[in-house]
């Protein structure tokens, strides 16, 4: 593999995997971006798809919990496989793949669009909403619901990424009253909450959802207060592996990479990144296609991908590119 | 009317500003501010004017924290002996001696009380048990800390907590004693409830119903214990009872400053985000299983026992002093 290409893999792979880019949606869209590039930049067929194998397999292990990472693989391998059936060319294939990436790109923010209108359609007139880390679906829903109505969010600093700063910053900038507290201090404050959004990282099977730290406890302060959860989610953070039985993994950090006060040694500290929200504290999950019970996520995942669901592994792929583009496995 | 000594507005100042912190130390160091206050009196020899003078620093020094009743308890405790002796008629030197012995008796009875929590407290957690910790309170520690010294295998999880890593200081004085601890964020509570046996937090105050004022975030660990069924202990010495709630009163949560959650530079940069920054929360006592005083372990919705067999005097002191403001309103 050319030195440029390989140092540009890992580059991005190191900024995914220190979880540098906050908003999911956004990590997947860039990393994504990058497979083109690498079949523009490579010399030849075989240098092209053994980079692509070696990214895409690093880059989904180094963000396990990423079931739209997974998906948005499926559907460029899925375009890459197709089109070496008919040309074995670099230059073409990254000209396909580069539509193929926008393709991904307009369905994305489409869909993100219409689940910031629908969701913003729940919001009434002097609510308060609750939200936490950063997400760019909730701004568009902010920035929707505040040009119709007077809103107040609250945000949750989010810890240990403190992502819930960044996002109280744009929403201020919006013009919206913002409050930005702690994330112990959920329970003291949540009375004062109409309705709490949150974003996802992935759903599965039986409506669960998995987003940053901290969620599960949310929906549980809410649930205790009787405030209603809402989760935003576009179809591609369906995770149809769900299905089969298969967990969502969730990473842990064990060294403390984030700011604290000097104590003048080395801690142990545990660092979940994401939690698990159950169902049953979710009033609703708002796609593109509607607002639906989470307990209903199987209906969705059974049109996407037809019942019982069909879907490639990546690694089935990933093989079968390498087949077809006469690369044997070493 | 005499000054207020140097050495007590050092002592207040730091109980404001938290370099003193903890609802137990701020007690010890509010009653040894009294002790220093009278061995300093340099004012008129009657005693009027000493008594005076004294009911001038406990207010002063209540002042510095609104929330943590071990203040308000402690200053109690020991101006209601110096108002016993003034009543008995007694001279300046002899009520100096007074607050002299009644600081130093609190004193020594808040460190013993640590002392029992723990005893009592260790007698809850079993070998190999896996416990979560709030903050930093020394009633907490005490009864984690004898645990291990009985040779129990115990793991414990500390919360970091925001805003001020209150957890890291938890972690240090448990790490030094040579017990497996694990530094864990504030967010991550539900995370790892499922892997935890038992609860052990301090309390800042607790009231006549049991609820449990404490530092921001326990009533969250509270719920989030209830919701998996894993027992919530409070260990909490009896001068953190609070006689006012039996009357009524709510207690108040201390709102500090913004600065303490985001940087002055964050401020500058956003100027329109409102920061809010409770120090603590209220935890109900249905979320509780059991108080660890040095009497004896409680059933929270039995505080109101204790605080009759501490308080009995106060009460009846705050009804009279209630009954009279209303009348001197009224006429």
């Amino acid at each position: 593999m050319m030195e440029s290409l390989l140092t540009k893999i890992n580059a991005f792979i190191g900024k995914v995997s220190s979880y540098e880019i906050y908003s999911s949606t956004e990590m997947v869209l860039e990393a994504i971006s990058l497979i083109p590039v690498i079949f523009k930049e490579s010399s030849d067929l075989k240098e092209a798809v053994q980079a692509t194998r070696y990214y895409v397999k690093k880059i989904v292990k180094s963000r396990p919990t990423s079931v739209m990472l997974v998906n948005a693989f499926r559907r460029i391998l899925s375009r890459l496989s197709k089109e070496l059936d008919y040309t074995k060319k670099c230059a073409r294939i990254s000209e396909v793949l580069k539509e193929e990436v926008e393709s991904i790109k307009h369905d994305v923010e489409s869909g993100l669009e219409t689940v910031a209108y629908i969701a913003s359609r729940r919001i009434r007139d002097g609510d308060t909403i609750l939200v936490n880390s950063y997400s760019t679906t909730l701004l568009k829903l902010i920035k929707k619901a505040s040009e119709r109505m007077d809103i107040k969010v609250y945000v949750v600093e989010s810890r240990p990424g403190s992502e819930g700063m960044l996002m109280a910053s744009e929403v201020s900038k919006m013009g919206v009253p913002v409050t930005l507290f702690v994330d112990s201090a959920v329970r003291y404050f949540i009375r004062d909450v109409d309705r709490v959004f949150v974003s996802s990282e992935a759903i599965s099977a039986n409506g669960a959802v998995v987003n940053k730290i901290g969620t599960s406890l949310i929906a549980l302060a809410a649930h205790e207060a009787r405030v209603r959860v809402f989760v935003t989610s576009i179809l591609m953070k369906f995770s149809p592996e769900t299905i089969l039985g298969e967990l969502v993994q969730i990473p842990r950090i064990s060294v403390n990479r984030i700011s604290k006060p000097d104590i003048g040694e080395e801690v142990e500290a545990e660092l979940p990144l994401f939690d698990v929200t159950p169902p049953e504290y979710i009033d609703a999950i708002i796609t593109e296609k509607g607002l639906i019970a989470p307990e209903a996520v199987l209906l969705l995942i059974a049109e996407l991908y037809g019942w019982p669901p069909k879907f490639p592994e990546i690694d089935e792929e990933l093989k079968e590119v390498m087949l077809k583009a006469g690369v044997g496995h070493e | 009317m005499s000054r207020i000594p140097s050495r007590v507005t050092e002592i207040a100042e730091a109980i404001k500003v938290m370099k003193i912190r903890g609802a137990g130390r701020i007690a010890r160091a509010a009653a040894e501010a009294l002790k220093i206050a009278a061995e300093e009196y340099v004012g008129p020899v009657e005693s009027q004017a000493f008594l005076d003078y004294m009911e001038k620093i406990g207010s002063y020094l209540k002042s510095t924290r609104p929330t943590a009743v071990s203040l308000p308890n402690a200053v109690g405790f020991v101006l209601l002996r110096l108002r016993r002796g003034f009543e008995a008629g007694l001279p300046v030197p002899k009520l100096r001696k007074v607050v002299i012995d009644a600081a130093e008796t609190f004193i020594r009875n808040s460190r013993l009380a640590v002392e029992i929590i723990g005893r009592i407290g260790s007698k809850r957690i079993r070998d190999g048990e896996v416990i979560l910790t709030h903050c930093n309170s020394s009633a907490a520690v005490s009864v984690i800390l004898h645990a291990h010294r009985e040779g129990k295998r115990i793991k414990v999880y500390a919360t970091e907590t925001r805003p001020r890593f209150q957890g890291y200081i938890t972690y240090k004085i448990l790490k030094k004693a040579g017990v497996k601890v694990t530094l864990i964020p504030d967010s991550a509570i539900r995370f790892f409830m499922k892997d935890i046996d038992k609860v052990v937090v301090g309390a800042d105050t607790v009231t006549a119903n049991g609820a449990v004022v404490n530092k921001i975030g326990t009533s969250l660990i509270a719920l989030a214990a209830h919701e998996a069924r894993v027992r919530v202990f409070v260990a909490a010495e009896t001068y953190k009872f609070s006689p006012m709630t039996v009357l009524g009163e709510l207690v108040e949560i201390e709102e500090r400053s913004p600065l303490e959650v985001v940087s002055k530079e964050y401020l500058d940069t956003n100027p329109a985000i409102t920061i809010r920054n409770p120090a603590f929360d209220v935890t109900p006592p249905e979320y509780i299983d059991a108080i660890i005083t040095e009497k004896g372990l409680i059933p929270p919705k039995a505080a109101i026992l204790v605080l009759r067999e501490e308080f009995g005097r106060i009460i009846e002191e705050g009804i009279l002093s209630i009954v009279e403001e209303s009348f001197s309103k009224e006429f």
